[in-house]
């Protein structure tokens, strides 16, 4: 194992206590004998982003089987592990007082939280996610790659969001940069906000639906641009829209870091929480980059980890 | 795909936008949704590895670090730049010098309007319209760039960009006071107009006492007094059109500290300034994009005297006999029986000398009368520009230009004279392999005083690696002469005479100047090999240059209404080097570095009254814990032969921030200042030097900033 990889198993194992503090349910232990029943994939709706998810885990499960959402009542007493890709499956599998394991995928770390805030704890000790958004360690990796230099990184939450400040804290001191957050309450403080985070050099774009949504995302480039700021997206859309650069998680990355995950839980016995994908790519919009006078170098391509046996 | 349906599944897309942004959509590849492109090509400014020039930029917050409370003093910072500061009131700047006595080589743009007077071909760098709060950034291009900037940006360009509308959100109060009798006041407010419209509003105040000593009568008289009002608001029209509108109307007072001993008070000038601009920039797709940009702008100073002169100059037949012997007329006025001119110039000279005599004891009263020196000029311009994105390989700027400059002046035009000009520009940039970037363009002009120019280009950048670019540039630019040098008939007309001369209570002052009217324009050929070093792991950025510029063609002379001779017989060969280094080690300390070698050769000593071989700053600041900031910063400019003095100063600057919650901020800001030369000496004329002093070699200046 090189270092590279070390450092990086060492932050997503730091990482990890600190997602189930934030989060605030513990892992429970379960059997995990159900390791061996084939995968149910449980997909609510069949846009063409959840057909390649799905696609994404017959590739990697190929034993995996399909359960329509209106049978998910059938599965109420048997012992599996389903896979439930985005929020509507989500919502249908926690419905059903089903036994066994759920892997929600295909959501947001703040999607998938607003779901478990709705049920009981002990509901929630059978339920885990391989979160949609990039873990927010990698983006400072990718920052310090990117500004090779100690700078500041500006972060705006809402306050549905303020419970990612200590994992922020803990990603910006591992990767020796300055944090600035800043939480807002209400959507019409996001210019006030930007104009408070003026002098940071990087502003770090989190999915957040109160901040950057389709109203707010051309003002919030524009501004940021203008000013000489790198903005870090969330996903390769925001990057193409005009973010710096993204790390992020491929359909196959997701597949593969739930069969890690799956592992996990069958040599432990315990349900492993929700996790961002330690495997990921890296986005960048190389015109942005250029124009902001950002040097992209090997350092910054090579961030990128992928699945044993993958292609870049 | 039409245009309906593509912008309908946009919406579609953008009201999923949380979701399918967070999900990956194909199997391995980046999702490759359809969100709009924000930053779409065209609105994408240039890096400076591939900007075909060297390139100084003064951000505000280095104005902030280091208490510049100035343009012109910004300007110190920038290398080769040669600022001095005659009088309190009087700045003479240009880059690489030259000539002190009309520097007027170089553009000047706040927002795109330039500031370059047409009239009298100068930049009032006391007075420009834009209070300094409100800068975001000031970009100078070092090196000929009419391809780019248009018109007499012949050694360099100054590009002052505002805060934008959005980022002056809420009100800020800025007082200042210090040494000198400077004391300031900026209001500022800015908000939105509905969702699409963000507006800024500023008043501003500022005034400073100049030198301890700065006139002909060993006393300060140098004060400058301005109050500048500006509006700019930014109208989101749509996601691609944009409408930037702007207003500003200045007025103020300069004094100025020359006096001659018939007088009766120092003539000082009275500023008033009125500008509008509108800008419309629509972003027809990613790749294509028009902007057209209309302003006018009408500066006019009023500067009227009193003079109690000797009567025998009023006398219209001595200014008939200036017009065609100025040399009889100084005989006659040293008592002496002039000879050696035409038989029709002794006549002349007789009936002058008659005349005179004629007055009997009133020829030994002094007659004072009132005079002026008031010149309004206004400027109305439209330009159209195309920026088309052909490929990642080939970018194209190009457009045309239409501009009116009007001089209105009694005293030096005798009336108002017109100069209409028009000017088409392109620029292509290829980028034929990632390492070679090539800038080829050009810009051609014509007026109706002197004809046409035309201004090439031609950049290569190339990359040796992702950190360091070398740089060769040949360009060509011209200085078009304005309308004095080129459409003069100066004299002083005089009115209220006490007493009486012959029954009359107005008339002329004797002497009279007409422009030639033949000047053409003056040229630069410059040659440059740049280095631009970006080693972001040292937080380092280094530019680098030589450059050999010859300039021809120059108009040096003097140009006085006793002593009107324009001619373009001059010529300087200016070569040298210059480094210029930013470096930020982290986030407490900046440092900024600037140095230039400079060897002047020219063929006239007036080419040389501006002119430090060596001259540089040094800008250093750090930040520390309780949001306390300090700037320390020297700059220094070597003396010449032709009677300019070394300049060295070196300021001190601590701020700190205050911060009372709910958004409401204080900022102080003490900067002390030394300079190591209390005197500021340049030439004015063959043989003569002119000089402003202080006192003291300490002065204090004191910036209280609340915001909310």
């Amino acid at each position: 194992m090189d270092e590279r990889w070390r450092k990086r198993l060492k932050g997503s194992l730091l990482a990890l206590p600190l997602l189930i503090a934030t989060t605030g349910w513990p892992a429970v232990a379960l059997s995990a004998d159900i390791r061996q029943a084939p995968l149910q994939i449980v997909a609510a709706d069949d846009s063409e982003a959840r057909r390649h998810l799905v696609a994404a885990f017959f590739r990697r499960f190929p034993e995996a089987r399909q359960i329509d959402p209106a049978q998910v009542h059938d599965l109420a007493k048997s012992q599996g592990i389903r896979i439930a890709v985005g929020a509507a499956a989500l919502r249908a599998l926690l419905r059903q007082t089903t036994g066994g394991v759920v892997v929600a995928v295909g959501l947001s770390r703040q999607a998938y939280q607003d779901i478990l805030d709705g049920i009981p704890l002990a509901r929630r000790a059978s339920v885990t996610a391989i979160f949609a958004d990039p873990s927010p360690l990698e983006q400072f990796r990718l920052i310090a790659a990117l500004c090779k230099t100690r700078i500041t990184v500006a972060v705006l939450l809402g306050e549905r969001n303020a419970d990612l400040i200590p994992l922020l804290r803990r990603a910006a001191a591992d990767t020796g940069l300055d944090l600035q957050v800043v939480v807002l309450s209400d959507p019409g403080e996001l210019h006030r906000a930007l104009d408070g985070v003026g002098s940071a050099r990087v502003l770090l774009a989190l999915p957040d639906s109160m901040i950057y949504n389709p109203e707010t995302i051309r003002s919030i480039l524009i501004t940021t641009y203008r000013r000489d700021q790198l903005v870090i997206g969330y996903a390769p859309a925001v990057v193409k829209a005009g973010a710096t650069a993204t790390t992020y998680a491929t359909v196959d990355d997701i597949a593969a870091q739930t069969d890690v995950l799956l592992d996990a839980f069958a040599a432990s016995g315990r349900l492993p929480a929700a996790q961002f994908s330690s495997f990921f790519q890296v986005s960048i919009n190389d015109s942005v980059a250029r124009s902001l006078n950002l040097v992209i170098d090997d350092s910054v391509r090579e961030l990128a980890h992928r699945p044993a046996g993958t292609a870049p | 795909m039409n245009t309906m349906h593509r912008l309908s599944m946009l919406g579609c897309t953008l009201i999923g936008l949380q979701s399918s942004m967070a999900l990956a959509a194909s199997d391995s590849e980046p999702p490759d949704n359809e969100l709009p492109v924000v930053l779409t090509p065209t609105r994408l400014r240039e890096s400076l590895a591939n900007v075909p020039a060297s390139v100084t930029i003064i951000t505000a917050d280095m104005l902030r670090r280091f208490g510049i409370t100035s343009v012109p003093e910004a300007l110190r910072l920038v290398p080769g730049m040669a600022v001095t500061q005659a009088t309190g009131s009087d700045y003479r700047i240009g880059y690489h010098g030259t000539n002190m006595l009309t520097p007027r080589r170089m553009n000047v743009l706040i927002d795109g309007v330039s500031v370059y007077r047409p009239g009298l071909a100068r930049v009032d760098w006391k007075e420009l319209p834009v209070a300094i709060d409100d800068i975001e950034r000031i970009e100078v291009t070092r090196g000929p760039n009419s391809a780019s900037y248009g018109a007499n940006a012949m050694l360099a360009i100054v590009n002052i960009l505002t805060r934008h509308p959005r980022d002056s959100a809420g009100t800020t109060l800025t007082g200042t006071a210090g040494s000198q009798r400077t004391s300031g006041g900026t209001l500022r407010h800015g908000g939105n107009l509905g969702a699409s419209t963000s507006y800024r509003i500023t008043l501003d105040h500022q005034e400073d006492g100049g030198f301890d000593v700065a006139s002909t009568l060993g006393q300060g008289h140098d004060t400058t007094r301005l109050h500048r009002l500006n509006f700019r608001s930014v109208t989101e029209l749509n996601s691609t059109h944009t409408l930037d509108l702007q207003a500003t109307v200045l007025q103020g007072l300069k004094e100025i500290e020359f006096i001659d001993r018939y007088q009766q008070g120092f003539p000082d000038i009275g500023v008033q300034e009125v500008d509008v601009s509108a800008r419309w920039q629509a972003h027809l797709s990613a790749d294509h994009a028009l902007q057209v940009q209309v302003y006018a702008t009408r500066h006019s100073n009023a500067q009227a005297w009193r003079d109690c002169l000797p009567t025998i100059t009023l006398l219209p037949q001595l200014a008939t006999l200036w017009r065609v012997n100025p040399g009889y007329v100084n005989a006659v006025l040293a008592g002496r029986t002039p000879s050696g001119g035409t038989a029709q110039d002794n006549v002349l000279a007789a009936s002058a000398i008659a005349t005179y005599r004629a007055l009997g004891p009133r020829a030994a009263t002094p007659t004072c009368v009132d005079a002026n020196q008031n010149v309004a000029e206004q400027r109305i311009d439209a330009e159209l520009q195309d920026t088309l994105v052909l490929s990642d390989q080939l970018r194209v700027v190009s457009g045309f230009g239409l501009r009116r400059d009007v001089a209105d002046s009694q005293t030096y035009l005798q009336g108002r004279v017109v100069n209409n000009s028009w000017r088409v520009f392109a620029n292509a940039e290829v980028k034929p392999d990632p390492a070679v970037s090539i800038n080829a363009g050009g810009f051609f002009e014509r007026d109706q005083l002197t004809g046409s120019a035309f201004s090439p280009r031609l950049a290569l950048n190339l990359h040796a690696n992702e950190s360091q670019t070398i740089r060769f540039v040949v360009s060509r630019a011209v200085r078009m002469p304005d309308i004095l040098e080129q459409r003069a008939d100066w004299r002083y007309r005089t009115t209220a005479f006490s007493p009486a001369l012959n029954g009359a209570t107005d008339g002329y002052f004797y002497p009279t100047a007409l422009a030639p009217g033949n000047l053409t324009s003056e040229k630069i050929l410059s040659r440059e090999i740049g280095y631009l070093g970006n080693f972001p792991q040292y937080g380092l950025l280094l530019d680098a240059k030589v450059f050999d510029d010859r300039l021809r063609d120059l108009v040096s002379e003097k140009l006085q209404v006793f002593s009107f001779a324009p001619t373009n017989r001059n010529q300087v060969r200016l070569r040298g080097a210059e480094v210029q280094v930013n470096w930020e080690p982290d986030t407490r300390w900046k440092v900024f570095l600037s140095y230039a070698y400079l060897d002047n050769a020219a063929s006239t000593l007036f080419e040389q009254t501006q002119y430090s071989r060596h001259s540089g700053a040094l800008g250093v600041s750090r930040a520390f814990g309780n949001d306390w900031q300090a700037g320390l910063a020297w700059y220094g400019a070597s003396a010449n032969g032709t009677g300019q003095t070394f300049q060295g100063r070196t300021d001190l600057t601590l701020s700190k921030k205050v911060r009372l919650g709910d958004n409401r901020n204080l900022l102080a800001s003490l900067t002390a200042r030394h300079r190591d030369n209390t005197t500021s000496r340049y030439l004015i004329d063959v043989g003569q030097t002119k000089e402003s002093r202080d006192d003291s070699a300490m002065q204090y200046v004191l910036t209280l900033n609340y915001s909310f």
